[in-house]
């Protein structure tokens, strides 16, 4: 009981109600009434609630007691830049610091039909719009628990927008730089792509320190447009990062995205797509490298809500030493959603005894004329393949690194656009290698 | 070039081999023939140094030196090549570059440096002609969708690219139909020199008639248990095994 009302107090250990209510006053674009009270809104669907736990559909295999008794705080502004070198030579930039978007740092798009707006430009210029933006937070997991508590604090959000028909020539990369021990760091990005339009979206989380980021995003595809999306977690190994997106596919709109999750101490993703028009296309792939304690929990909530859609997942992870992985997948099949196909598939190399994976699909099929398909494997890297390898002349080590290789490649391989492919195949490389040097 | 003594080998608990005395000079082609359950697969492996095998007793040198304690890239580099009875496949890596970190691999413990990626396709489509295979193959992952006769050839090109001192068949002929087997046996002969020795291991005296040996041995119940010239594979084929078993059972 005493936890019960001490939570009704506090919402993070040792920071209480009345701390989080000062916060949002101080927060960019409070001083507008539909803002602050969005924020209001926000804060009280968190508080006098118990967090989420193992109880909870999506926490069943995470546990978040390190966050809710840790030390932490929203950081207030910035810290200093740490810029990371772009993933692709070619590609407009924006640099995100604790949440806060960074013109200095950024190269903006100069492509006409392109829109980079951060919340707090709408702030001033349209309050009521940044409202509505901050407001309309996914509620579809956990009670959008999460995804209100970053709603409550966010400062700042990107708003990048296409225009009808504009195919953007070069890709465009958002940078996500947190920092700070015990900050809580929250990510806001929306993106809003028009009827026929094209993107190539690389979305990178990187940090120093002992915080913890909770993002919102969300992803609108009009009718027939295209969106690459890759999404790169290589956070601080103290860090933990957790987020919710939202996907909403139109008709003929194909979504195509890439979650690697490299660093962190604790992911946590999850995606939630609805496919609304005849003809979409929800791609989600993804691969999760993981060694020490790490623990990646990935999670995917798709919806075939009309007839003629296709979904389309391949997630594959390598964990070593007493990592943990998390897949989570979930389709359903709305009723008269016909011809509908959809395809999961989760595999998982262990390499060492005390790594886990814990694979949960479900399926939820309310039509009948449908495609639908979902298997897991687990297992060990295949011993005959091994001494096939080494017996024409590779050493172990070389040996074992061209099989995970290909194992994630496979994943990898999913990536239609060469170069981004080409960018994640060369992380992947590299973790890989920092994984074999650190465990030997 | 091959000196094994007196070999005893344990596989779960199980005596396969139980005894073995074979001397392998350079430029010799050696077979050994048997029936299932012999244990010449065992012997295959043994040499080629998989794990679950139990030298209980004996020794096996090669060139000199200690065999069962090399692991098995040392005695890749070493000049030990193995064309297994079944190939794996190994998905998600390509056959072009399987061969050619196989190949840099050993040249680089050879200290020979490695062979750039233009000199490297010309050595392979010569060797991949000779053995009729073509560029599609290749670009395929290891023996991934291969038929039976592409991974013996397969196993084959590997040899030729590898060129090793000391190469064990283990039943490379099976599977095959004649033209296949053919063909994989010009690639093996190909390869035979006065400092080239070889170890062929067969069900069938058949493989005999196209690579042909300078001596025969019998494998029965982990024993050799005749030794011969290449007219010994003659006399198996008339006989069949079962006098050498029952011989051996007397």
């Amino acid at each position: 009981m005493g936890a019960q009302q001490s939570r009704q107090q506090q919402l993070l250990a040792g920071w209480s109600l009345a701390d989080a209510a000062a916060l949002q006053q101080k927060l960019p674009g409070s001083e507008h009434d539909a803002l602050l009270q969005v924020r209001k809104r926000a804060l009280a669907a968190v508080t006098g609630r118990p967090w989420p736990d193992r109880k909870s559909e999506y926490w069943r295999y995470t546990s978040l007691q390190a966050l809710s008794s840790g030390r932490y705080r929203p950081v207030e502004a910035g810290e200093g830049p740490m810029v990371q070198e772009a993933l692709l030579a070619d590609s407009w930039r924006l640099v995100v610091v604790n949440g806060r978007l960074r013109r200095d740092l950024s190269t903006l798009p100069r492509e006409k039909g392109i829109d980079i707006l951060s919340l707090s430009d709408l702030a001033g210029a349209a309050p009521e719009d940044a409202a509505a933006l901050l407001g309309d937070w996914p509620e579809q997991f956990d009670d959008g628990f999460f995804a209100a508590f970053n709603a409550a604090f966010a400062a700042d959000g990107l708003l990048v927008t296409l225009a009808d028909g504009c195919r953007a020539e070069r890709p465009l990369e958002v940078v996500f730089l947190s920092s700070g021990d015990g900050a809580v760091i929250f990510p806001r990005l929306h993106v809003r792509l028009g009827r026929g339009s094209a993107l190539r979206l690389i979305e990178r989380h990187e940090g120093a320190g002992r915080y913890w980021s909770d993002g919102v995003a969300s992803f609108d595809l009009d009718g027939n447009a295209r969106l690459e999306h890759v999404r790169v977690l290589c956070d601080d190994e103290d860090a933990v990062n957790i987020a919710t997106a939202a996907l909403h596919i139109g008709a003929d709109a194909c979504y195509d995205g890439f979650l690697l999750s490299l660093g962190g101490m604790m992911t946590h993703q999850q995606y939630k797509a609805d496919l609304l028009g005849e003809g979409g296309e929800c791609r989600l792939n993804g691969a999760y490298l993981g060694h020490g304690r790490q623990h990646h929990d990935c999670i995917s909530d798709i919806t075939h809500d009309v007839p003629a859609t296709r979904s389309h997942q391949v997630f594959k992870g390598v964990l070593d030493d007493r990592a943990h992985g998390v897949f989570q997948g979930r389709i359903v099949v709305r009723p008269g959603a016909q011809q509908t196909d959809g395809h999961q598939l989760n595999k998982t190399l262990l390499l060492s005894d005390r790594a886990e994976i814990d694979t949960k699909p479900e399926l939820e099929i309310y039509a009948d004329d449908v495609k639908c398909s979902h298997g897991a494997t687990a297992g060990e890297l295949d011993k005959d393949a091994l001494f096939y390898l080494r017996s024409r002349g590779l050493a172990d080590g070389q040996a074992r690194a061209l099989l995970i290789n290909a194992f994630i490649a496979d994943a990898l391989n999913e990536i239609g656009d060469e170069d981004l492919r080409d960018a994640l195949n060369a992380l992947v490389a590299r973790a890989l290698n920092r994984q074999r040097a650190g465990g030997e | 070039m091959l000196e094994i003594k007196d070999l005893h080998v344990r596989v779960e608990g199980r005596d396969i081999l139980k005894g073995i005395d074979l001397t392998i000079d350079p430029g010799q082609v050696h077979a050994i023939m048997g029936p299932n359950g012999a244990g010449k697969s065992t012997l295959s492996n043994i040499l080629s140094g998989r794990e679950g095998y139990e030298v209980v007793k004996g020794s096996v040198l090669y060139k000199g030196q200690d065999l069962l304690a090399l692991e098995p890239d040392e005695r890749a580099a070493a000049g030990i090549f193995l064309a297994f009875q079944y190939p794996v496949e190994i998905p998600g890596v390509g056959a072009m570059t399987f061969l050619k970190t196989a190949l840099n691999a050993i040249r680089t413990r050879r200290g020979e440096g490695e062979l750039d990626a233009m000199q490297f396709l010309k050595f392979v489509r010569e060797k991949a002609r000779a053995l009729n295979i073509d560029d599609e193959m290749l670009k395929r992952a290891v023996n991934v969708g291969f038929s039976g006769g592409e991974k013996k050839r397969f196993e084959i090109l590997q040899m030729a690219v590898l060129e090793p001192d000391f190469t064990i068949l283990d039943e490379i002929d099976s599977g095959l139909d004649i033209d296949a087997l053919r063909i994989v046996a010009e690639g093996v002969n190909a390869l035979r020199t006065p400092q080239r020795a070889m170890l062929v291991i067969t069900h069938y005296q058949r493989l005999l008639d196209y690579i042909t040996p300078d001596f025969v041995h019998v494998l029965a119940d982990g024993r050799i248990v005749r030794s011969g010239g290449k007219e010994l594979a003659l006399e198996l084929e008339e006989k069949g095994y079962g006098e050498f078993i029952k011989g051996r059972a007397a």
